[in-house]
């Protein structure tokens, strides 16, 4: 995310044109000294256009910067101001033109000196600009855009006005029908009449439930002359435990939910209680729960009191179980803000990583204030349970298998605890030459002669580093003839080795420690630091040796041994101070155990959560998105568009639990918004804002923004309820109109944005499978624990929100067939027609079995008579009679087929390679 | 960026206005797939994405010179000094420590290992090129070979997502999703990108052709091409219960029941493009398997291609090429075979004797069928290796002392065809090897050349997601005008 910015730039023509300080001292020299403009436009000016302002100009802004109006350069760039009038030297502009800075411009190579003299005798002389307008570009300001932009505003309740045409008295009824009546009238269209009962319900039962209706099911609807017969089916299947299934994998698209972490290296791919996640969502909206509590409790579960069901902590899933790009913590708090923000409120959040915003009043404080809330949790080594085993003997097989692995574990650790230590003294001296090197990239091991076999452990570097770095250790008998040596560059070791080693031989054993003494004369004088160290190295395998009270060793093994030894490495962290071997084998250690974890039936169910750190600490802006490259302490708070202009930085903590209320607060502008367009959307097939994921000035102006705002208050007002929601908007006669197309509208409106008909739509990948499961009878009810790979054989029957997705290897069928990335929010999926996905209706080895077990269903097997196994296979499929046309269609297919001769055993049947046929059709796909 | 004009929709102001424009141009239903828009706003140059027929061929912002690419993937990293970068004076100082800039790389490396192959010059270009690749360098003089890459870290997950994605680690759509997102496929029946990898995934896995916020159409299919068998090749690409003409007359049923449906929901674009998918399946079928099928190639060219895994790997990909398929991504194999840590020399030899002859054949091939012409192609790894011997690092390697480390700083990659300047090499790593040093080019830089042979300008090609255009090459990224011919 490093678009380039600008915000910045316009806000200086603002704070320039008033009373800004830099103003006040700019532009001393009267700008109407013809002399200096006319300089400035011969010489100046053309240099600034040609060599800069390609980057640093109205089309981009690197680095923040433009340098086409005084004003810009007096504020800069991400490096501070360009110009200071009057000072040449110490302005940026003319140092980095003159290549005496670390930045270097431009990039292709020096300007002529004599560009470069001109410009500093215009900065000398006052840098005069004449007057002009110059034209700010970048976003409106938080609080300019707070009452300017549409979606900033307060969500306001409006009562529309009644239909006066009495043929659409029926239109009355719903607010919802007169505000769309209203907006269709004012482009000259009418509503379609009401689709007939057997199309209304198999919609509603896909919309609802995502699965198809039955023969009987639309029979019973079509008989019931009752009032309020509609109504009893929409309660029926609002009240469907499979309405929290289909709902639920729209929240998941949102949530970017998956099973895995992405691509990892050595660790443990799946994540072992991510399905505790899906179950919370399917449960919650099966329960009704309101949406503010639905939203807090997956910001922010932990900072609430739950009760004692802590089956809310699993909510969390909605931040953790995002990618982990190989455990970078920039990236993965980046997917969080991004999933948070673009998710629940329509910001394009992420965009403001490296830069403010440059379209929405979305600043880089705001993107780090967001991630300063999420930096100071972190994701506890041991998940909380929130639940008890489902099953006894399958929990004891678990924990006797856990112990034993975790035993593995323990044992390798308590074995390296004494291990690594014992290592890091036997090359205590080699250390001592890697850490005299300088810090920073480069080769590893520096001073280490290539034939040596030794590869240094980063933090065991680092202690000895600091170590060596103590005052006054200069002075200690032991260390003496080190720093002695140390101190002197490499060729004066080679030269004056011997000498140095007389000296210290002379000060006598009260300045030099004898061991350390012999050390050195055990072999030749050193000729370079290496030497020096092995010369230290031979003292310290005496030492290591003699007993611990051997007087005459007391001293070097306080080095080695000591608390505070570099060697003495701390138990409780020895994994820090793992060369890569042990790294390795406890990497493998702990993926057993995670896999264990993971495809053990028997591990009772945890939550992914998040804790927050005892002692938050403030965070910084990352210039342009740059960890290194740190900018201005942000306070924790919530976007200033959407806060009160008097609002406070967040009090508590780390901040979550009030970002999770300013979410999921009422006066938030967004949050209903949001998610009344996407229920919209998923309802009608197109949403009121047609970028459901981007409500910023970029985004589309709703087509019926009295509605949005109606339907926001009345989702609050009725308790943050979606059932409520749902049911209004399927009782409305805007949903409930035919999917045909009346010439009109299709002449005016051929994208029916104004809603004079229902859309036909194709259902998604997994309501296309279920039906097919639904179908063949072999549909399962509910599913328990984790979830299971769809695309293996034997080919499992449960519905397919409980599919496993792996984010890393999508299967490709999933890709063809538009689902939502695992990546990202996905507020609209793509919607393609490509041949692949006939070839799964076509040659996919399950949907072949799923046929034939279709035909063999005892209420179609036991139908003799051809015509009537048709018509029962159409009641089935269709939830209709098939017409004669239909039937004798069927007949015409079998009986060709049967009058060809024995079918082929290994080949579909007739009636197979027919029931398939049924499955191809665009009946069984679409919805009408 | 600027959105070109829509030429499809100012020639049609409205679906409805096209239907009717084609129904009296005497093509109805399934004449031609109809529908919206992607329902994401694109920037294409003439053209618009539709969602009924995602494939289909568009033009690019101005002509290109390449139509298709194939990259040839030596992933794991092919030394540059032992094949394409010849470095007399570290061969003189072999065994000895060197000067060295200061350049981190994965491992500890130590003194100068000369190359065990030997450079001769090639054609009448007279590139150097090493024993190691003897058919490949019979091409010499098409080959345009980029001596000064460059990346930006020393380890394969970033530096294969950098090359493949333009960036190190976010999601982002592969280059050949782009490309097949620009241009569509020259024919319908075939996915319009294919990556090809032997016995599983290279490191990093799908994400190396994936689609990312980008429709999953234009997703790499991946293809195990270990296996021969069709049915194994490619998924669901035949009903194994049903003879192909048992299944004609089957979705001649379903045409029918369609057709009847269609009549009673006239003009819906929707129900016309799902139809028209089925016929596209069937000559899917037979296509695929034509195109999968080596077999049909004449004696002389399979001799030429030699025998072998790549040599059919090569194959089926100029197969695939011929037949229109946009972009073809070769993998030499699972995991990253060309990571010779240990045993460069044994390990080398075999990796280059397993593709050469094939590559050279593949080169050859396309030449003598007047392809090579707009045909990219395009060699190379995430990174080369270090001139240095890498130091035994326990647990990392074997120890042996007779490897090399990946090296970010400089290595060489090679196009031909497709626009690439032949017989030529471009830029230069120091007198050892260890980096680029003159005429640098970074993976953006060659992505933005990429886009230019195909005719598009790399900062016009993107695509608005979460509030942002993106484009392949990220924010970076120069056209480098010497590598076009």
């Amino acid at each position: 995310m490093r678009l380039r910015i600008a915000s910045m730039a316009a806000l200086a023509v603002i704070i320039g044109a008033w009373n800004s300080p830099t103003f006040a001292n700019g532009n001393p020299s009267t700008p109407n000294d013809p002399a200096k403009l006319a300089f400035f436009e011969s010489r100046v000016r053309p240099a600034l256009v040609e060599h800069c302002q390609n980057c640093h100009g109205t089309k981009k802004q690197q680095s923040s910067l433009r340098v086409d109006s005084r004003e810009f350069l007096l504020k800069g760039g991400d490096s501070g101001p360009s110009i200071i009038p009057g000072k040449p030297e110490a302005s940026l502009l003319v140092r980095v033109m003159k290549f005496d800075h670390d930045i270097k411009m431009p990039p292709k190579g020096k300007i002529a000196d004599s560009i470069i003299k001109d410009i500093e005798t215009w900065v000398r002389d006052g840098a005069v600009w004449p007057a002009e307008k110059v034209k700010a570009i970048g976003p409106m300001t938080p609080s300019e855009a707070r009452g300017k932009h549409w979606a900033f505003l307060p969500v306001k309740k409006t009562e529309p006005a009644p239909i006066s045409d009495s043929a659409f008295a029926s239109w009355n009824n719903s607010p919802i029908d007169r505000f769309v009546f209203d907006a269709m009238a004012r482009q000259g269209l009418k509503p379609s009449a009401e689709t007939d009962r057997r199309t209304l319900l198999r919609r509603a039962s896909f919309d609802l439930t995502g699965l198809p209706p039955t023969f009987e099911e639309i029979a019973a609807f079509e008989a019931d002359r009752s009032p309020n017969a509609w109504e009893k089916q929409v309660d029926r299947l609002l009240a469907s435990r499979h309405y929290g299934e289909r709902w639920g994998r729209h929240w998941l698209d949102m949530a970017r939910y998956a099973d895995t972490k992405g691509y990892v290296f050595q660790e443990e791919r799946r994540y072992p209680f991510s399905w505790t996640y899906r179950d919370y969502v399917i449960n919650s909206l099966n329960a009704d729960k309101p949406y503010d509590r639905f939203l807090k409790e997956q910001i922010a579960a932990d900072l609430m009191d739950l009760g004692p069901d802590q089956t809310p902590l699993a909510a969390l899933g909605y931040l953790t179980l995002g990618r982990r790009f190989l455990n970078n913590i920039n990236d993965i708090i980046d997917d969080r803000i991004d999933t948070v923000m673009r998710g629940l409120q329509g910001m394009t959040m992420a965009c403001a990583r490296c830069h403010d915003h440059k379209f929405d009043p979305l600043t880089q404080k705001d993107y780090y204030s967001l991630y300063g809330i999420f930096s100071c949790s972190t994701e506890p080594g041991e998940l909380p349970l929130i639940g008890p085993p489902k099953n006894i003997e399958a929990f004891k097989t678990y924990e006797k298998g856990m112990a034993e692995r975790q035993g593995k574990l323990d044992a390798f650790l308590a074995k390296k605890r004494t291990e690594v230590p014992e290592r890091a003294r036997r090359e205590a001296a080699k250390y001592l030459v890697v850490a005299a090197a300088p810090a920073g990239p480069g080769n590893r091991d520096k001073g280490i002669p290539l034939n040596v076999a030794f590869n240094a452990q980063r933090q065991i570097t680092v202690r000895w580093r600091e170590f060596l770095a103590k005052p006054g250790l200069d002075k200690d008998p032991v260390w003496t003839a080190w720093f002695a040596y140390s101190k002197l560059k490499p060729e004066e070791i080679a030269e004056r080795g011997g000498d140095i080693l007389c000296e210290l031989v002379n000060k006598g054993p009260e300045k030099v420690h004898p061991a350390i003494l012999d050390g050195f004369l055990a072999a030749a004088a050193p000729k370079s630091l290496y030497e020096v160290a092995m010369a230290y190295g031979r003292a310290f395998d005496r030492a290591i040796a003699a007993k611990p009270d051997d007087k005459n060793f007391v001293a070097i093994r306080n080095v080695l041994f000591d608390k505070d030894s570099p060697a003495n490495l701390p138990a409780d962290r020895i994994e820090q101070f793992f060369n890569r071997a042990d790294d390795n084998e406890v990497k493998g250690l702990k993926a057993s155990i995670d896999k264990y974890r993971a495809t053990s039936v028997g591990a009772p169910p945890r939550a992914h959560v998040l804790k927050e750190t005892p002692r938050p600490n403030s965070h910084r802006v990352f210039l342009r998105g740059n960890p290194g490259n740190l900018g201005p302490e942000v306070t924790r708070h919530f976007p200033e568009v959407l806060s009160a202009p008097d609002a406070k930085p967040f009090q508590k903590g780390g901040g979550r639990l009030e970002l999770a209320e300013s979410l999921a607060s009422a006066n938030n502008p967004l949050t209903a918004r949001v998610l009344t367009n996407r229920v919209w959307m998923i309802h009608f097939g197109d949403p009121i804002v047609r970028t459901p994921g981007d409500f910023g000035v970029r985004g589309d102006a709703p087509t019926h923004p009295e509605l949005l705002d109606w339907l926001a208050a009345t989702l609050v007002e009725d308790g943050w309820s979606l059932k409520k929601l749902h049911k209004k908007i399927l009782m409305s006669m805007a949903w409930r109109q035919s999917a045909e197309v009346p010439a009109t509208s299709a002449a005016r409106d051929p994208e029916n944005r104004w809603l004079s008909h229902a859309n036909r739509r194709r259902v998604e990948f997994e309501a296309q499978r279920d039906a097919l499961l639904f179908a063949s009878g072999q549909l399962k009810e509910g599913h328990e624990g984790a979830s299971v790979e769809l695309l293996v054989l034997p080919w499992p029957t449960t519905r397919s929100v409980y599919g496993f997705i792996d984010r890393q290897n999508l299967p490709g069928l999933y890709r063809t067939f538009d689902l939502a990335s695992p990546d990202v929010a996905t507020p609209r999926r793509h919607n393609t027609t490509v041949p692949q996905q006939a070839l799964f209706w076509m040659n996919h080895p399950m949907t072949i079995e799923m046929t034939q077990k279709f035909v063999r269903r005892p209420d179609i097997l036991s139908q003799t008579d051809p015509a009537a196994r048709i018509s029962t296979m159409y009641r089935i499929l269709f939830a209709r009679n098939p017409s004669p046309v239909e039937i004798a269609d069927g007949l015409d297919f079998v009986g060709g087929l049967l009058s060809s001769g024995p079918p082929h055993p290994e080949q579909l049947d007739p009636w197979e390679q027919y029931a398939q046929a049924l499955f191809c059709t665009n009946e069984f796909v679409f919805v009408d | 960026m600027t959105m070109q004009p829509n030429l499809t929709n100012d020639a049609f102001p409205s679906p409805m206005n096209r239907r009717q424009w084609l129904s009296r141009m005497g093509m109805g239903m399934g004449g031609m797939g109809l529908a919206s828009l992607l329902s994401t706003t694109n920037s294409l140059a003439n053209t618009e994405v539709k969602s009924s027929n995602p494939l289909e061929p568009r033009g690019p912002h101005f002509p290109g010179k390449a139509k298709r690419v194939i990259h040839l993937f030596m992933n794991g990293g092919p030394s540059h000094v032992d094949t394409f970068d010849p470095k007399p004076e570290l061969t003189r100082q072999h065994g000895k420590p060197l000067a060295r800039p200061n350049l981190g790389t994965e491992r500890k490396t130590g003194s100068a290992l000369g190359s065990p192959f030997k450079f001769t010059k090639h054609g009448q270009s007279g590139l150097e090129i090493s024993s190691l690749f003897p058919h490949v360098a019979r091409m010499a003089d098409d080959l345009c070979v980029i001596r000064s890459m460059h990346g930006d870290v020393p380890n394969h997950e970033p530096s294969l997502l950098l090359l493949n994605c333009g960036d190190a680690r976010q999601i982002r759509p592969s280059m050949g999703s782009w490309i097949t997102y620009g241009l569509g496929a020259e024919n319908q029946n075939l996915p319009g990108f294919i990556a090809m990898c032997p016995d599983g995934y290279p490191i990093q896995e799908t994400q190396n052709w994936q689609s990312a916020f980008l429709p999953g159409v234009f997703q790499g299919t991946y293809i195990n091409t270990r296996h021969t068998d069709i049915d194994k090749l490619v998924e669901n690409i035949r009903n194994a219960r049903l003879p192909l003409s048992q299944q004609r007359r089957q979705l001649d049923l379903v045409a029918r029941l369609n057709a009847r449906h269609m009549d009673q929901h006239k003009g819906d674009s929707a129900l016309e493009s799902r139809i028209q998918s089925f016929e596209l399946a069937y000559r899917m079928q037979m296509d695929a398997a034509d195109a999968f099928d080596v077999n049909r190639e004449t004696k002389q060219t399979l001799d030429l291609y030699g025998p072998g895994l790549q040599a059919r790997q090569m194959l089926i990909a100029r197969r695939l090429l011929e037949r229109g398929v946009r972009f073809v991504q070769v993998w030499h194999g699972a995991g990253q075979p060309w990571d010779s840590h240990d045993d460069l020399e044994f390990n080398h030899k075999n990796l280059a004797k397993e593709c050469d002859q094939a590559i050279g054949a593949l080169l050859f091939d396309l030449k003598q069928r007047g392809m090579l012409e707009d045909t990219l192609v395009l060699w190379g790894g995430e990174f080369g290796r270090t001139p240095t011997v890498e130091l035994p690092t326990p647990g990392a390697n074997q120890g042996k002392i007779n490897g090399r480390d990946h090296n970010h700083w400089g290595f060489t990659m090679w196009m031909a065809g497709g626009g690439a300047k032949g017989g030529y090499a471009h830029g230069a790593t120091d007198e050892f090897g260890f980096q680029a040093v003159e005429k640098k080019v970074h993976f953006h830089d060659l992505q933005a050349t990429i886009m230019h042979l195909l005719g598009f300008d790399h900062e016009r090609l993107t695509y608005r997601f979460a509030g942002r255009d993106f484009r392949l090459t990220d924010l970076y990224g120069n056209v480098v005008r010497e590598l076009i011919a």
